[in-house]
Parts: structure tokens; sequence; C-alpha cells
């Protein structure tokens, strides 16, 4: 019975967590339509894509008591934008503003990006030029950075942006660049070589949701009965629609009080909302850790 | 060759020759877990506590005179971890197998070691992690077949180490072979 007691008590003393602080949430992100809807390699969704998570991110910060920042580069219909203000822009203003944050450790950095990936990964934030935005670019400045990053990435062979974790895998098998197969029996070879070898190093405090792996698109436009959807882009839908915005009334709602939102929280909800055969063509993919970032709190 | 087979021959012949007993058992306990991440996400600056409750069956398990020997698996759920800044650690599944050494230090205390490897199931994630680490485990018999322990245990992974300490209830049956 002592035992129990000594057990009980060393139990409380360290089971105490700090509660969340109020802090600051900084949302950026970049949208192109690439000269939607007449250019050669337009997208049409993009702007709206922004719009939506602009307006849900802003309402859910305003719910968890938090100060909310937000930094729009936006091209709609050819003409650029930053937050409102028409202005030309290319991704080392991205790069700069990244630099220029005033952040600390227990702030919310969210970028977005909803147009164009290459092949390698890379944004293509500029068509007319070869100029792209490597993912290797992109995660050093963001590394720099004081607070937690969330990177939500809707565009093509945006999975290059996730290096392989020293420890976990999730068990998917891809055939012919579809998901195959995953869960628990496919993950536990993998996860052991991967314990046992010396690869895999992630990004301290980046935690990236991508659209699609290193190998597959991601989808502008596609076939479903989803209220709305053919105005969203479908990775940048089912982020919206995880994040609570209701896609048939098009207006932000916050969740029940009480609650919370996590990042692997919200993969959850992508990858049981979205349909089998666009996740099997399109597989949202995360960086893999034990630690989950709570992006909102009610 | 010729020398270690011999050396088995030896070790069989004692060991037949000693009270040899079959001793299966089952256990339940509750520890608390104490984890420090050494590399990714929050490396070295926070402690992330949890609970840790466990069912393990032990089988292959026998006693040689004082001496004791099995190999354990246990099924457990590793609570959600305390929160830091805006971080909190997940819950897990696991399961594990030990290799456990153990010698009866009086008729009602005893002490063991067991090497441990761990494969959890990190639902939230979707994914899968091992490690490993060892345990010491003190045993007091209150009866011949009920016995109180307290494990202490650290598991590492190339992330992370987390040290458990815990109180257990184990049940034991005692057959001779």
């Amino acid at each position: 019975m002592k035992l129990a007691a000594i057990a009980a008590a060393i139990m409380l003393l360290f089971s105490c967590s700090e509660p969340m602080k109020q802090g600051k949430v900084v949302f950026i992100s970049v949208a192109i339509d690439y000269g939607a809807p007449d250019g050669a390699n337009a997208l049409d969704n993009p702007p709206e894509d922004q719009r939506v998570l602009s307006e849900q991110i802003e309402a859910l910060a305003a719910a968890s008591g938090e100060l909310y920042e937000e930094h729009l580069f936006l091209e709609k219909n050819g003409i650029r934008s930053i937050s409102g203000n028409e202005m030309k822009w290319n991704h080392d203003d991205i790069l700069d503003l990244l630099s220029s944050l005033d952040t600390v450790s227990t702030d919310l950095v969210i970028l977005h990006y909803s147009g164009h990936g290459d092949d390698d990964g890379s944004l293509v934030t500029d068509m007319d030029t070869s100029v792209r935005l490597s993912p290797e670019r992109l995660l050093d400045a963001l590394e720099a950075v004081d607070g937690v990053k969330c990177v939500f990435l809707d565009s093509c062979h945006s999975g290059a942006f996730i290096d392989e974790s020293p420890t976990m895998h999730g068990g998917e098998v891809f055939v012919d660049g579809e998901l195959s197969s995953e869960g628990l029996i496919g993950s536990l070879i993998p996860s052991l070589a991967a314990a046992l070898s010396q690869h895999g190093d992630g990004r301290d405090g980046i935690w990236v949701l991508s659209a699609a792996t290193a190998d597959q698109s991601s989808f502008d436009s596609w076939d479903s009965e989803e209220p709305n959807q053919e105005s969203f882009g479908a990775f940048s839908y089912y982020l919206a629609s995880a994040l609570g915005y209701d896609m048939e009334m098009d207006e932000p709602t916050i969740p029940g009080r009480g609650g919370r939102i996590t990042f692997y929280g919200l993969c959850s909800s992508i990858r049981r909302s979205m349909a089998p055969d666009l996740r099997a063509k399109a597989t949202p993919q995360s960086t893999l850790s034990r630690l989950d970032p709570v992006l909102f709190s009610f | 060759m010729r020398t270690i087979l011999i050396a088995i021959l030896l070790l069989c012949t004692a060991v037949l020759g000693a009270e040899a007993e079959w001793t299966p058992s089952a256990a339940i306990s509750l520890q608390y877990s104490g984890s420090v991440f050494t590399d990714g996400g929050n490396p070295g600056h926070d402690l992330w506590s949890s609970t840790r409750t466990s069912a393990e069956l032990d089988a292959a398990s026998f006693r040689l005179g004082c001496h004791m020997i099995s190999a354990p698996v246990s099924i457990s759920y590793i609570s959600e971890g305390g929160m830091h800044g805006r971080l909190v650690m997940t819950d897990a599944f696991s399961a594990m197998l030990s290799i456990r050494y153990g010698l009866m230090l009086s008729e009602r205390f005893a002490l063991s070691a067991s090497a441990n490897a761990e494969a959890l199931w990190h639902d939230r994630q979707k994914a899968s992690s091992w490690r490993a680490g060892f345990s010491i485990i003190a045993s007091f018999y209150a009866m011949e077949c009920l016995s109180i322990e307290m494990p202490l245990s650290l598991m590492i992974d190339r992330e992370s180490i987390a040290a458990m300490i815990g109180i257990s209830l184990r049940f034991t049956l005692r057959r001779p072979l």
C-alpha cells in the first residue's frame, strides 16, 4: 500500500503539464493561378484555397484567444498582390518575410502553398523563369524562425519536402505511384529497418503535410460529390474542411468548446474524408514525429 | 567447438540435476514514464510525462533452484504525455518481448533483470517505431503464487530516452518438471 502511495505521488509530481499560453498565429499563404483563366498553365482554384484557409484560420485564432497575423501572397488572374495590396513579388520576398518574422517559441507559423510543383518538388512561384523555390531553401529559412512551424503544400510532388523519419514508418506501399496498402502490419519491418539504419534526420520544429508523395501529382480539380468542390483544389478543400470550414455554407465555423485541433488530428481527418480512389492517386504525406503540435485550443 | 559442446553438456546436466519448475505467470502493472528527446522535434528541453498500463504473460518461465529464466510478452498503452508549449507527446500502443533472469535472494524476495525489445504503434500518426532497453525488477512474494513488483526500466531509441517506474501485481503457478 505504501508503495502504491509513493508511486502515485511520483506520478502526480511529474505529470503536470503547462497550459497553452496565449501566443500568436502567423499565417503565410502563397496562391498562384498562373494567369487563369487564359494562361497556358493556369490553375483555377488557388485564390479560393487561400481565401477559405485565411478566413478559417483567422476565426480559429480568435476563438483560441490568440493574436493573428497574415501575409497573403496572391496571383489572381495574373495580377500579384500581398495582403490585398497590388505589387509584384517573387519567392525572395517570401524568404525575406520569413527571416523578418518576430515570433517566439510558443507561436505558431502556418505556411500554405497552392500552386504548381516541379518534378523535384520545388515550388513554381514564377512560371516565366526557370527559378524555383527548392525544398532545402524553404525549409532552411523556416528552421531559422522561432516557434512551431506547420507547412501545408497543395502542389505536385510536394512529398519531396518531407524528410524520412529516423524512427517511424507508416507502412504505406505504393505500386506504380498509387497507394496500394498501409497500416500496422506493413509498417513493422520498415520501421525496424529505420531504427537500425543511419538514415533519416528530421528538421526540428517543422511539421509538413503535403498533398501528394514526391512521385505523385496533386489535383486542382477532381470528380466528387462534395459540396462546392469545383471551386477548390482537392487537398486545400479537405484541409479547410478538416479545420472546420463549412464548405456548403461557405463560411468559417468553430468546433465546440473544450476541443483542440492538432497537426496529426488534421492528417487523420483528411485521410478519413478523402475518397479512396483520390487518396490512392494523391496520397497526403506528413512529417512523422512523436510530438504533435496543438494548432488551436478552445 | 568441442569446448562449447562440453560446456553445453555440463550445463544441461546441472539443469537436469537441479530442482526444475515451470512457473508461468500473468501480471498487470501501472508505471510512470518520463521521456526526454535527444534529437528531433524538441531535443533535450523538456520532460514528457505519461502513464503506462500493461498486461504481461510469461508462459516460457522456469525456475531452477534459486535461478529464474523467462521470456515474457507484454502489451501496453502509453497515455498522451503532458503539454510543453504547443507540443504534446502522442499516446501509443506497444508490444514488448523480454529475456529475463531472476535470483531468489530469500524465500520472499527476488531481484530480476531483463533485456527488452518493444514495437510501438502511434495511432494518431498511423506509424510504428521500435525501441530497446532493460529493466530491473524487485519482487516481494506476499504468497507463494502472488507477488508485488517494482519495475524500473530504461528504453532507448534514436530520438529519445524513456525511464519508467511503477508497480506490478503478478500471479504465478509452479509446476515441477
